[in-house]
């Protein structure tokens, strides 16, 4: 039986975050799920286990990195997690894997590197179990 | 007399009338265009998850190298959308600029062409015929981000526009859509402020070394501000091949500040060839901060032919001439023929620094 992965994706910018579930979804042909704010991402953590989360650092209500130290710290999970930034700093990059990222890509990016990123992380996955 | 009376009620009866149209008219106009924002926002929430979905989708076809066809056909719906609601041609501008941003590779190169199939830069240029400055400048930015070069001629007007903020946004989106040589210095009537410097650094930060400008070119500009950002970005850009028209320029030049960049730019790209010349400059010239970069610049060419002239500034008046001429020795790594204690407190300051 397949495995159906559920990869949740946080951003803010309405454009960005389709697109990056269509070509997710195309692609892999998993559920992908959507959402726009902090609060909504942490509410469907709370409800649902995700096999990978994809976030911006900067949304409304809860930023990306508030979001992982609440999946690493809170819930104790070590689900996979990728931030997306527009800032580059080293500050953040070192903020975001000492909180427990996965992965970090920084804005401009392209939808292709995230998607052989997310194949990575699945391909790790799949070989782990 | 009763007569006249009458005429000057029916006068003030008729400009109340007039007073009162002209007020409802004008209330008229206010509601009208009160309704017409409401309409026009009711309008881009309706539409704006759609306008966004439209675009990811075009945006992924692509990508996956989807048919002509499908990508024609996308562009029609949402250029028929945009006919339809002309208030949404704002909105799919501002959209597809800011992806602009947050993309590289093949989706920048679609979104790129979706600007152009949907003529979006005609309503950036049309900003640049509003009277309103901060709508021009508004236009040239958006012409800027999604880099159309083919709209230099129009940004060009507005370089020496009289508001700072119009000339320095068409200065800076100069700076990234021309290509090679910076033309539009050469037509500069207002000096470039030190922040327009460091943002035209900023976007020649991004073209390749082959593209830059030829500083050089500018070295002579009637602007000293030109001058001076030109010898900025000479050590910037690591220029080493125009070492000889900097010394050129710096024989030349009669501005003091020029001068000081100049030898400050000497030293940063360790020319050797201006050691006798600067030398010259230090014995010649009065001015404490000049001789504090010759002194800099002959401390860090390592050219011990200048150990007497170095020493000879170890006893002027003034302090920081002196520091800067121990300084030098320091690194030339000089032995001194005569220790005075001011020598020794200097030697100590260092010393100190070191430590620290």
């Amino acid at each position: 039986m397949e495995d159906i992965y559920k990869i949740l994706v946080c951003e803010d910018d309405d454009v960005l975050g389709s697109m990056i579930q269509f070509k997710l979804k195309r692609d892999l042909n998993y559920e992908i799920i959507k959402v726009g704010n902090g609060r909504e991402a942490k509410n469907k953590l709370q409800a649902t286990d995700f096999s990978l989360v994809i976030s911006d650092i900067h949304m409304p209500y809860l930023s990306g990195l508030e979001l992982l130290e609440y999946v690493r710290r809170d819930q104790k999970k070590d689900t996979p997690f990728i931030i997306l930034s527009s800032e580059g700093l080293e500050a953040t990059v070192m903020d975001a894997f000492n909180l427990g990222a996965t992965d970090f890509l920084t804005k401009p990016f392209s939808p292709g590197e995230l998607l052989m990123r997310v194949r990575r992380i699945f391909h790790v996955s799949v070989g782990k179990q | 007399m009763s007569g006249q009376a009458v005429q000057v009620w029916e006068i003030i009866l008729l400009f109340a009338v007039l007073v009162f149209a002209l007020a409802l008219l004008l209330v008229f106009i206010i509601l009208r265009k009160s309704f017409s924002r409401q309409e026009s926002a009711d309008i881009l929430t309706g539409y704006r998850a759609t306008i966004d979905k439209k675009i990811a989708i075009i945006l992924v076809d692509a990508m996956e190298n989807s048919s002509e066809g499908s990508y024609y056909n996308a562009v029609k719906g949402l250029t028929l959308l945009v006919q339809k609601y002309p208030v949404l041609e704002q909105y799919v501008l501002d959209t597809i600029n800011r992806q602009y941003g947050n993309l590289v590779g093949d989706s920048k190169t679609v979104l790129k062409r979706l600007y152009a199939d949907l003529s979006l830069h005609q309503i950036s240029l049309k900003k640049l015929e509003n009277r309103s400055w901060h709508v021009q400048a508004v236009g040239i930015r958006e012409l800027e981000k999604m880099d159309q070069s083919v709209s230099v001629d129009r940004i060009f007007m507005f370089i020496n526009a009289k508001k700072s903020e119009l000339r320095k946004v068409a200065r800076l989106a100069l700076t990234k859509l021309e290509t090679g040589n910076l033309t539009f210095l050469d037509h500069l009537d207002e000096e470039l402020s030190e922040w327009e410097q460091l943002a035209m650094h900023e976007r020649l930060k991004n073209r390749a070394k082959t593209d830059l400008p030829d500083f050089s070119k500018y070295y002579f500009h009637e602007q000293n501000s030109v001058v001076e950002f030109s010898i900025k970005m000479t050590v910037e850009f690591g220029f080493y091949e125009l070492v000889p028209q900097l010394i050129t320029l710096l024989k030349a030049s009669k501005n003091h500040r020029i001068k000081l960049l100049t030898v400050q730019a000497l030293t940063r790209l360790e020319a050797y060839q201006a050691v006798p010349l600067v030398r010259s400059l230090l014995q010649s010239e009065d001015s404490a901060a000049l001789s504090i970069a010759c002194l800099n610049f002959l401390g860090n060419i390592d050219d011990l032919s200048s150990q007497w002239l170095i020493e000879m500034f170890m006893s002027k008046e003034d302090m920081e001439i002196r520091m800067a001429a121990v300084n030098a020795a320091i690194k030339l790594r000089m032995e001194f023929s005569a220790i005075n204690q001011d020598i020794e407190n200097i030697l100590l300051h260092f010393e100190n620094e070191l430590i620290s």
